[in-house]
């Protein structure tokens, strides 16, 4: 993604580690993006692979352990990588805010969700009055599609579906306006149809607030439907970036290959499924060269020992493998011959 | 492969919730399944189809309705025989699996409960034997479920189902919790283990493109009741029940030009609450083609056309 003034978030060169009992682990290795004003970028990787901690990285929720130890994160042009705890809260809900997979156990069961929506205000907007806060409650509200506002604050999160549960959690991220919305995995808990709602939700609030956003998620067909750039994580790395046309028609890394490979489709029938043996690697000893070396069935000499750089193919499309450099194609070919 | 393994016939199971109020879980199913065949479950959460399965197997005693596996009636306190040949996978594989016991523990728990191994050689030998089905290796029987990765693990749970040598394995979600290249593995497993063994699958899951690649008949279940029953190409080529066309309209398909391009038919509104439904069609509610009659009686599940079922006053 093209790095220009327009840029809500650049992440360079990131790294996160997080120290836990069996050692520390390198969740994230050098990771680089940037993310526009109205622009949804996806991060698509399985469990382990380092998205929800770039995520976390990014506004400064890491869990206890976890540091950034390399590189910057800039929210509209600042520098928030090792900003103070209270600059930070600052940011989180007026500038940067995120929503998680499971919405029962980010809201405060005890509270109406009226009050939650409102604490938001309570804490960044001491110039709102009581009467500017409620009505921004109802609006956000509507803006989210809950009906009957007005009964519906005085509710408790027990008593709303989890498809409505999400909703108040978006209303809650949406409420001061925020640049750019992290949604970490938002409708993997919810049933397809319900899920098809909150998506439609969160492209009709962008094309209103023009609202920034990230998704995270293993499901590519959530992907198709929602993103305008896509980046792969394996390994704690982005393997492969690109436009969501770039990484459906064009992708050119094998793990990215594999992923859409052994996702089944549901307008074609295949009774057998392609998959990708192996496992992903242990990021406690992340390995020296290509993390999916491994697993990967175009495996050369080098990738074992060298991280590949990115290589760029067309505009925003790159991909980090060893099969599109000269050099490593070259010296293969020459030792086997 | 005509042959009938499993006839299910009027089955209901009811739980009483709070103060007489009935949760109506599974509401008069009936359908049958032919010996070798894998039926796809579907439907959103909270539609029975769990509990469908659990009263198959007998964990749960009917409220009305029978099950007849093989040609003997099932009950939740039934004979020997019936334990041995019907077997369950479940979703977590982090929770179905005691961690202070080893695999090779785990595994023969089964074989020794029945008695099955005739010595204690040929015990271990079932054991190496199960793990290597599964794509597992003979040094994995002395380890704890713990040193496993999620689709590792789902591998001890389906080496540990056929153990007792079953005909019938009923797969509750068993791939929801792991990841996209590891679901394909466990899959791809399950559809050579049923090539080898002969096996039958009733499989549940929510994810319907999944359901497609593994069943050759798929019912939908909707509140409780079978909204469509149908062969996977049927079922996918022409949907015949409105709540089937919004739940394929609903999937998000990983290709970005062919979303762009589509029509969704979106539902209104979540699943309603199973507790004291009114008469009429249970779907009445979000319908889009919602008649006068779907609100007085509710729909059977009829036969529309050869091997395709539906229950609907529309069709």
């Amino acid at each position: 993604m093209a790095e220009n003034n327009a840029a809500v978030l650049s992440v360079e060169n990131m790294s996160v580690s997080i120290k836990t009992d069996s050692g520390i682990v390198r969740a994230v290795r050098g990771v680089s993006f940037s993310l526009n004003q109205g622009e949804t970028l996806a991060i698509v990787g399985e469990s382990g692979s380092g998205k929800t901690m770039t995520c976390k990285g990014v506004i400064g929720l890491l869990p206890p352990g976890g540091t950034i130890d390399g590189g910057t994160v800039k929210l509209n042009g600042l520098d928030v990588t090792h900003a103070h705890e209270n600059t930070l809260r600052h940011i989180r809900g007026s500038t940067i805010s995120m929503i998680f997979q499971d919405p029962l156990t980010s809201l405060n069961p005890t509270t109406p969700i009226g009050r939650q929506i409102e604490e938001m205000m309570l804490l960044h907007r001491p110039d709102m009055n009581k009467q500017a806060r409620k009505a921004r409650v109802l609006e956000m509200l509507d803006l989210v599609g809950i009906s009957n506002p007005h009964e519906r604050v005085k509710q408790y999160p027990h008593q709303f579906s989890g498809g409505m549960r999400q909703r108040v959690m978006i209303a809650i991220a949406l409420t001061l306006s925020p640049k750019m919305l992290i949604a970490d995995e938002p409708t993997t808990a919810l049933d397809v149809t319900i899920q098809a709602q909150i998506l439609e939700l969160m492209k009709d609030i962008q094309r209103k607030t023009n609202t920034a956003i990230i998704i995270i998620t293993h499901n590519l067909g959530v992907v198709a439907s929602v993103a305008d750039h896509v980046a792969v994580m394996y390994g704690g790395r982005i393997i492969e970036e690109g436009n969501s046309d770039d990484i459906f028609y064009r992708r050119k890394h094998p793990y990215t290959q594999g992923l859409l490979d052994s996702a089944p489709k549901i307008n074609r029938a295949e009774r057998r499924l392609f998959s990708i043996p192996g496992s992903p690697p242990d990021l406690v000893n992340p390995p020296e060269g290509c993390p999916f070396a491994a697993r990967c069935g175009s495996r050369m000499k080098v990738c074992g020992a060298y991280q590949p750089p990115p290589i760029r193919f067309n505009g925003e499309h790159s991909a980090a493998c060893w099969l599109y450099d000269g050099r490593a194609v070259r010296k293969e070919a020459g030792s086997n011959g | 492969m005509a042959e009938t393994l499993l006839e299910v016939s009027g089955l209901s199971r009811y739980f009483t919730v709070g103060k007489r109020k009935t949760l109506k879980a599974v509401d008069e199913v009936s359908m049958t399944m032919r010996r070798g065949e894998t039926l796809g479950l579907v439907g959103e959460s909270g539609c029975g189809k769990s509990t469908l399965g659990r009263t198959i197997i007998g964990l749960y005693e009917p409220t009305a309705g029978t099950v007849r596996f093989d040609g003997a009636t099932v009950t939740a306190g039934r004979h020997r025989e019936l334990a041995l040949r019907m077997q369950m996978i479940f979703q977590d594989p982090y929770t179905s699996l005691n961690p202070r016991m080893k695999v090779s523990d785990i595994l023969a728990e089964g074989i020794d409960n029945h008695r099955l191994a005739r010595s204690t050689a040929d015990r271990s030998q079932r054991i190496v034997d199960l793990l290597e089905s599964v794509g597992l290796s003979q040094e994995h029987a002395n380890r704890y479920p713990h040193e496993f990765s999620g689709g590792q693990r789902q591998r001890i749970c389906i080496a540990r189902a056929l153990s007792v040598r079953p005909d019938f394995i009923i797969a509750d979600e068993p791939i929801s919790s792991l990841d996209v290249s590891i679901q394909a593995q466990v899959v791809n497993l399950l559809q050579d283990l049923q090539r080898e063994m002969g096996l039958t699958y009733l499989f549940i899951a929510h994810d319907m493109s999944m359901v497609r690649c593994i069943s050759d008949r798929i019912g939908v279940m909707y509140l409780g009741s079978l909204a469509e029953l149908a062969s996977s190409e049927d079922l996918f080529a022409k949907p015949l029940h409105p709540y089937t066309r919004a739940l394929l309209s609903a999937i998000p398909i990983p290709d970005p030009k062919e979303e762009r391009g589509r029509r969704r038919i979106m539902l209104k509104g979540a699943v309603r609450s199973p507790i004291d439904m009114p008469p009429g069609c249970k779907f009445a509610s979000r319908c889009e083609c919602r008649k006068d009659i779907c609100l007085a009686d509710a729909p059977r599940l009829r036969e529309v056309e050869p091997g395709h079922f539906c229950a609907c006053h529309d069709v």
